[in-house]
C-alpha cells in the first residue's frame, strides 16, 4: 500500500472550489510528483487543478482541460493521478458513474489514481477529519480505502480556518 | 468588509441580483443584516420585494430564523397571497420537512391551478431527495402544460444529463435552441452533448453546432476549443477528403484561439501554463497521420 500525502495547497484548493459553488456539483483533477524512476511508496499530491461547476458530465471542455493540464504537468514534472468530485446534493457523497468514467481516464494516464469524493456534510466538521473519501481502482470497480491519512494536522487547521473566513467575510467580498 | 458598504449601494447591489437572477444567498443575507436592515423603512414598497429575496437568500444559508421573519412580516401585509405561502414551502423544504412542503403546493394548485411555481417546487422536492428519475417524470408532466418554459427545458436537460441520457437531454436543448435561434450558448450546449455522444454523425453534428456558436459569438473559447476537438476528432477518424478538410477547420479553430491568448493573456502565463503547445501537439498529430 502506498502512501499518500495530500499538499496544503492542493486540499485547500478542493475546500475553497466546493464552497465558492454550494448549489453546484464541481470537479477537477490532482496532480502528483512524478516519481517514475523513483520507488513508488509515495504518492505526493502537490496540487490540483480545479474544472467545472455545474454539469460534469459532458465530455468535450473535459478533454480539452486535459490536454492543457498534461501539457502543464509535462513542463513541471507532475503527472494527473487523482480525481476529486463534490456531488450537487448536499447528501449526496455517491461514487458515481461520471466519478467512474473520468476516473478510468485518468487511470489510464497513471496506473496508481484515485478518486477523492468530497462528502459535503464533513465539510463542517473540518478539524476532526478529511472531507473526502478515497477510492482506488479494483479490476473492473473501485474500492473505497479506509482509514487512511492523507494530510496532517496542520492542513486540516488551515483548511479549517480558511473555511471560517471565507463564510463570515466572504459574503460581500465581490463588491 | 460590508461596513464599508452605503445603504444606497448596498439597495443598488440587491436590485441588480434580482435582475440577473444571481444565487448568492450569503451575499444577499450580509447586505441585508448589516447594511439595510436598520434603516428598512426608507426601502418604502421595495422593502416587500426585498423581504421575499432576502428570505430565499436566508433559506439557502440555512438561516431559518431570518426566513421565518420575512415570512410573518410579508403573510401580516399580504395575508392571502399565495406568492407568500409558496415561501412558507420553500421553507419546509429548507427543514427538509419535504411531505408538508408537497402538501402545501398541493394546496396552492388546488386554488390556482396556473401556478406554475408551486408545481416547479414539486419537482425541486423530488430533485432534493435524490430521486432524479421521479423528478424527470414529473418535469416532464409540467412541461406537457407548460412547453414554453424555457427554463424548465434546461433543467430537464440537465436532469437527463446527470442520468446520462444524452439523446434526451439532446431534443430539450432542441426546444432551446428553436425558441431562441440566438442564444450561442444553446448551439453550444447541444454541441457539447453530441460531441459527449461521440460517434462520427453526432461528432459532425457537434461541428457544425460549435461553428454556429462561433458565428454568433467569436469571443466564445469554449466553442473555438469545441469545434478544434470536434474536427480533430473527424479528421483521425473520416476518409482521405473530409481528412483535409476537418485539419483545415481544425487550424482554422487553433489559430483564433491563438490568437485569443496573445491578445488576452499576459504572454507569461500562457508560456507557463502551455496551452499553445498542447494545441500545437494536436495538430501535429493530424498531420503525421496524414504524411503517413
Amino acid at each position: 500500500m502506498a502512501e499518500l500525502i495530500v499538499s496544503i495547497q492542493a486540499y485547500c484548493k478542493i475546500l475553497l472550489h466546493a464552497v465558492k459553488h454550494p448549489h453546484c456539483a464541481v470537479n477537477g483533477v490532482l496532480l502528483a510528483e512524478d516519481n517514475k524512476s523513483k520507488d513508488r511508496k509515495v504518492l505526493k499530491f502537490v496540487d490540483c487543478v480545479p474544472l467545472f461547476h455545474l454539469t460534469l458530465s459532458l465530455s468535450p471542455m473535459l478533454e480539452a482541460a486535459l490536454l492543457q493540464i498534461d501539457a502543464y504537468c509535462k513542463s513541471r514534472g507532475y503527472i494527473i493521478a487523482g480525481y476529486y468530485q463534490a456531488n450537487e446534493n448536499l447528501r449526496d457523497k455517491e461514487l458515481n458513474n461520471v466519478a467512474k468514467t473520468i476516473g478510468r481516464r485518468i487511470q489510464e494516464n497513471c496506473a496508481n489514481s484515485y478518486i477523492f469524493m468530497v462528502d459535503n456534510e464533513r465539510l463542517s466538521q473540518m478539524l476532526s477529519s478529511e472531507m473526502y473519501r478515497m477510492y482506488s481502482p479494483r479490476e473492473a470497480s473501485w474500492k473505497e480505502e479506509e482509514k487512511l491519512e492523507t494530510v496532517t494536522e496542520e492542513t486540516l487547521r488551515v483548511a479549517s480556518m480558511l473555511f471560517l473566513t471565507d463564510f463570515q467575510g466572504g459574503g460581500c467580498g465581490g463588491l | 468588509m460590508a461596513r464599508h458598504i452605503s445603504w444606497e449601494e448596498a439597495r443598488n447591489h440587491l436590485r441588480r441580483m434580482r435582475e440577473d437572477q444571481v444565487r448568492d444567498g450569503q451575499t444577499v443575507v450580509s447586505l441585508w443584516e448589516d447594511v439595510l436592515m436598520s434603516e428598512r423603512n426608507k426601502l418604502g414598497d421595495e422593502l416587500w420585494t426585498v423581504y421575499e429575496q432576502v428570505c430565499i437568500a436566508a433559506l439557502d444559508c440555512q438561516r431559518i430564523d431570518i426566513s421565518e421573519t420575512c415570512i410573518e412580516l410579508l403573510k401580516s401585509k399580504f395575508p392571502n397571497s399565495l406568492r407568500v405561502k409558496r415561501l412558507l414551502g420553500m421553507k419546509y423544504e429548507a427543514e427538509e420537512r419535504f411531505h408538508k412542503a408537497g402538501d402545501l403546493y398541493d394546496d396552492i394548485i388546488k386554488e390556482d391551478e396556473t401556478n406554475m411555481f408551486a408545481r416547479k417546487r414539486k419537482v425541486a422536492i423530488l430533485k432534493a431527495q435524490n430521486k432524479t428519475l421521479e423528478a424527470i417524470e414529473e418535469l416532464n408532466k409540467y412541461l406537457k402544460q407548460f412547453m414554453t418554459d424555457f427554463e424548465a427545458w434546461m433543467e430537464l436537460c440537465d436532469l437527463y444529463l446527470a442520468v446520462q441520457d444524452y439523446t434526451k437531454a439532446a431534443f430539450c436543448m432542441e426546444e432551446l435552441i428553436m425558441s431562441n435561434p440566438h442564444n450561442h450558448l444553446y448551439h453550444q450546449k447541444f454541441a457539447e452533448i453530441k460531441y459527449t455522444m461521440g460517434d462520427p454523425d453526432n461528432m459532425a453534428i457537434a461541428r457544425t453546432y460549435f461553428a454556429q456558436a462561433i458565428k454568433l459569438n467569436p469571443n466564445s473559447v469554449r466553442s473555438l476549443y469545441g469545434c478544434f476537438l470536434a474536427s480533430s476528432n473527424l479528421a483521425a477518424s473520416s476518409n482521405r477528403k473530409d481528412k483535409q478538410s476537418n485539419i483545415k477547420y481544425a487550424a482554422w479553430a487553433a489559430q483564433q484561439l491563438k490568437e485569443k491568448y496573445t491578445t488576452v493573456q499576459p504572454e507569461d502565463l500562457t508560456n507557463q501554463t502551455r496551452v499553445l503547445e498542447s494545441i500545437e501537439r494536436v495538430l501535429e498529430s493530424l498531420t503525421e497521420k496524414t504524411s503517413n
